[in-house]
C-alpha cells in the first residue's frame, strides 16, 4: 500500500470514498437530516468525516485509515440510526431507498476489499520463496462443479424466496434463516462437491456411515413424523 | 463402489437440504408456519447429514 503510485492510489481512494458517500447519502444523511435530531445530524457529520478520514490515512497508516474508514464510519452511522429513533422508517417509505442504500453497502465492502492488480504477477514479489511449482495431487470430479452450481443456483432461490415473505416479523426471520441457510449450504456443497470421487483422505465407507448415524437418524425420525402428521390430516 | 454410493447419498442429502430449506422459506411467505419450521429441521438434519458422511478419519471417534 505505501509503495502505490500516485494514480493508483487515486484509484484506490475513489474505489473507497464513492461508494462510501453514496451509501451515507442514501441512507444515513437522508433520516438525520429528514428528522430535527440534533445528536443524529451530529453522529451523521462525524460518520463523513470518519470516512474521509479513512481515505486520507489510507496511504500513510493504512491500519489507521481502515480503522476511520470501515470501523468508524459505520459505528457512527450505526449511532446516527439508532439517535434517529421513529425517523428511521422514513427510509422503509418505498422499496426503491432501501434497495438503493443495500446497494451502496455492498459497493462499499467491495471498495474496501483488494483484488490482485493486473498483469502482478505474486511469484515476482521479492518476499516470494523459489521453488518449483506444486503440481494438485487430486483432480476434482467432472460432476463437482455441476454440483456447486445447482447449489449455487438453490442458495440464489432461496435468498429470493425471502423477499415473497410479506408479514413483517415473518419477513425478518426469512431472511434471516436464508442468509444463515445459504451460508451453510454454500459452505456444505463446496466440501461435498469437491470430496467426489476422493479417494485418500476420506475414511471407509462404514466409519463414513457411522460419522453420520445420528444426524440420518433424526432426519428418518423427522421424516416419519411427518409422514404421520399428513396421514393424520 | 460402497464409497461411491456414500458420495452419491451425500449429493442427494445435500440437494434434499437445498429443497428443504426452500420450502420452509416459500412456506413462510404463504403462512404455513409450522410447515415452515418442520421443513427448515428437515433441511438441517439433511445438511449435517450430508457433510457428517465427509467427516476426515481424524474426526471419527
Amino acid at each position: 500500500m505505501s509503495i502505490a503510485p500516485r494514480t493508483e492510489l487515486r484509484s484506490l481512494r475513489a474505489n473507497m470514498l464513492l461508494p462510501g458517500v453514496y451509501a451515507w447519502f442514501s441512507t444515513v444523511a437522508y433520516p438525520a437530516f429528514a428528522t430535527s435530531s440534533g445528536l443524529a445530524r451530529t453522529f451523521a457529520v462525524l460518520s463523513a468525516c470518519a470516512l474521509l478520514a479513512g481515505a486520507w490515512f489510507l496511504r500513510s497508516r493504512p491500519v489507521v485509515g481502515r480503522a476511520f474508514g470501515v470501523y468508524a464510519f459505520i459505528g457512527f452511522a450505526l449511532a446516527t440510526w439508532v439517535s434517529v429513533g421513529s425517523g428511521l422508517q422514513l427510509l422503509g417509505a418505498s422499496p426503491v431507498r432501501p434497495a438503493v442504500g443495500a446497494l451502496g453497502w455492498l459497493l462499499f465492502a467491495f471498495g474496501w476489499g483488494y483484488l490482485r492488480q493486473r498483469g502482478n504477477v505474486p511469484e515476482q514479489d521479492p518476499r516470494a520463496i523459489p521453488g518449483p511449482p506444486l503440481v494438485p495431487r487430486a483432480e476434482l470430479s467432472p460432476l463437482t462443479s455441476l454440483v456447486f452450481a445447482l447449489s449455487l443456483l438453490g442458495s440464489l432461490g432461496i435468498l429470493a424466496l425471502a423477499w415473497r415473505v410479506e408479514r413483517p416479523a415473518q419477513a425478518l426471520l426469512a431472511h434471516a434463516v436464508a442468509a444463515a441457510a445459504v451460508v451453510w449450504l454454500m459452505s456444505a456443497s463446496a466440501r461435498v462437491s469437491t470430496s467426489l470421487g476422493e479417494k485418500k483422505t476420506l475414511p471407509s465407507a462404514r466409519r463414513r456411515f457411522n460419522a453420520a448415524a445420528r444426524a440420518l437418524s433424526g432426519l428418518i425420525l423427522a421424516f416419519a413424523v411427518g409422514s404421520v402428521w399428513i396421514l393424520l390430516r | 463402489m460402497t464409497g461411491r454410493l456414500i458420495d452419491v447419498l451425500s449429493v442427494v442429502l445435500l440437494l434434499v437440504a437445498l429443497l428443504a430449506f426452500a420450502g420452509g422459506i416459500y412456506s413462510l411467505g404463504v403462512a404455513k408456519d409450522v410447515q415452515a419450521l418442520y421443513l427448515l429441521i428437515i433441511g438441517a438434519l439433511a445438511l449435517r447429514s450430508a457433510t457428517d458422511l465427509l467427516r476426515p478419519a481424524g474426526g471419527v471417534r
